[in-house]
């Protein structure tokens, strides 16, 4: 059976979570560590630390944080945050990261994707995908948004599937922090496109957008700011897909009796 | 963090203990050896058996196998890799004799593969622990199987399971799945049937990620190293 994963994503910069309107305003959500600990407790079915500051300023990603936040997760864990070498990824996978995410370096250099599939395996490897819509189409952008690459996303998409991707989380940028639902176009062209799991990512904002998530058939539901700040928990989203036929994961002590 | 690989006895302790008690086997217990032969992430792992307040301990001597009354074999990613570390390091007699000698011995994910003949992955054998090969998961769904999964059981529990009454939700990741076991013990349902779970006496094995699965996981595990073998 084919169920959906809900994703909590903790956008780190500075040490702290924050999370933005289009990844520019940035709010201080909190501590990474502790909210890494209750997303896990709560029933996240996983656990997705992006490095936001990493790709701008040219670090590395906070691998000592990572390391933290892994120890206190029982769910997987996926980092990301200019990730640019083998070396990056080995010292993320290492720590306790069960994933790592590229983004930027890969559109650089696509060839990071199949080094780093080569050594660990391509359910290791996750390709970020950050678009713009582009009239009928959708550019990839990288840096955050600001970058546009000219490229166009179903031939990215061709392409980090065939250097050995295991995942797409793929965010769209003009919906993203801005609570107005997943863009449910872009997920129909890339589910379309590729036979690997999909991500969707940015813009749920209610109950309602997750379920339409679900429906467009993703394997992953993203959030961010409705979790950081309490508007929903998670138990709300899996009990509110689950009534609606969805299958997710719910544990004895989760399910509401 | 990785735990020092000796003394055992400074592994230090990480994050909060399991707060469900029942859940840890006995009390006392003991050293659990992971088998470093230079595949995967052993640190959530370490972090799983650190809460069922069991000390990992990281072996990458064959030689010491014998010492350790649990012995873990993980393995994540290719098969072909894990199957050619395995034998590189030396491992493959060490882990062949414990088995024919009743000890304890678990796989995860690639490592309860690599107790099988082989795998359509790759053309490097497994260990043959088992009878069967793995094989090429079913394309009507996508794959990878990167999610979570009820496991289905037919019949009465085996004990690795009897931690749990209700529902098992557990982690998988995999395009190659065993389909048929005289030694299952759990299954789960993606697109096919496959086997989730094999035990053989105190040869057991999982393919999903009993580390990654919340308390799931942990009631799993600790079911499993709870399973009496030869010298536990």
């Amino acid at each position: 059976m084919q169920q959906v994963r809900v994703i909590p994503c903790l956008d780190v910069a500075g040490g702290r979570v924050v999370k933005g309107v289009s990844f520019v305003e940035l709010r201080d959500a909190g501590d990474p560590v502790a909210l890494g600990e209750v997303y896990s407790e709560a029933g996240a079915d996983e656990l997705i630390f992006l490095d936001i500051g990493a790709t701008n300023s040219g670090r590395e990603p906070l691998v000592d944080l990572a390391a933290r936040v892994a120890q206190g997760v029982l769910i997987p864990f996926t980092v990301g945050g200019g990730i640019d070498s083998l070396e990056t990824a080995s010292r993320l996978l290492r720590v306790g990261a069960d994933k790592v995410s590229v983004n930027s370096a890969a559109v650089r250099n696509p060839e990071l994707i199949r080094a780093i599939s080569d050594v660990y395996g391509n359910q290791c490897v996750v390709v970020a995908i950050d678009v713009r819509r582009r009239g009928a189409s959708y550019e990839v952008v990288t840096h955050g948004g600001r970058r546009p690459t000219g490229i166009e996303l179903v031939r990215w998409v061709d392409r980090v599937q065939a250097e050995g991707a295991g995942e797409l989380l793929v965010t769209s940028m003009d919906q993203d922090g801005g609570l107005g639902g997943y863009d449910a176009d872009l997920y129909t062209e890339v589910l379309a496109r590729t036979d690997i799991p999909v991500i969707a990512s940015g813009g749920v904002g209610k109950l309602e957008d997750f379920l339409i998530g679900a429906r467009l058939g993703v394997q992953g539901l993203l959030a961010a700011s409705v979790f950081h700040f309490g508007t929903l928990t998670i138990r709300e989203v899996k009990n509110y897909l689950a009534h609606h036929d969805i299958a997710v994961r719910q544990e004895e002590d989760e399910i509401d009796v | 963090m990785l735990p020092e690989r000796r003394p055992p006895a400074q592994s230090q302790r990480t994050g909060e203990p399991c707060d469900a008690g029942s859940m840890s086997a006995d009390p006392g217990l003991g050293e659990v050896a992971i088998v470093d032969y230079g595949i995967g992430n052993l640190g959530s792992l370490a972090n799983a058996l650190e809460r069922l307040e069991y000390r990992p301990v990281l072996v990458d001597e064959p030689q010491r196998l014998v010492d350790f009354d649990r012995v873990i074999l993980p393995g994540v990613g290719h098969f072909g890799a894990c199957a050619l570390r395995v034998r590189q390091t030396g491992f493959e007699p060490a882990l062949v004799e414990r088995v024919q000698e009743g000890r304890w011995l678990l796989g995860i994910c690639v490592g309860m593969q690599l107790l099988f003949e082989g795998s359509d992955e790759s053309e490097i054998p497994g260990l043959s622990l088992l009878s069967g090969k793995v094989e090429r998961m079913s394309k009507v769904v996508r794959l990878p199987e990167m999610q979570w999964n009820r496991l289905v059981f037919d019949g009465a529990r085996h004990p690795v399971f009897a931690r749990s009454s209700g529902d098992v939700w557990v982690y998988f990741v995999h395009s190659y799945a065993v389909r048929e076991s005289q030694h299952a013990i759990a299954w789960e349902d993606y697109g096919l049937r496959y086997v989730a779970a094999v035990a053989k006496g105190p040869l057991l094995g999982v393919q999903f990620h009993p580390e990654k699965s919340g308390k799931s996981g942990l009631r799993v595990l600790a079911g499993a190293l709870n399973l009496e073998g030869e010298g536990v």
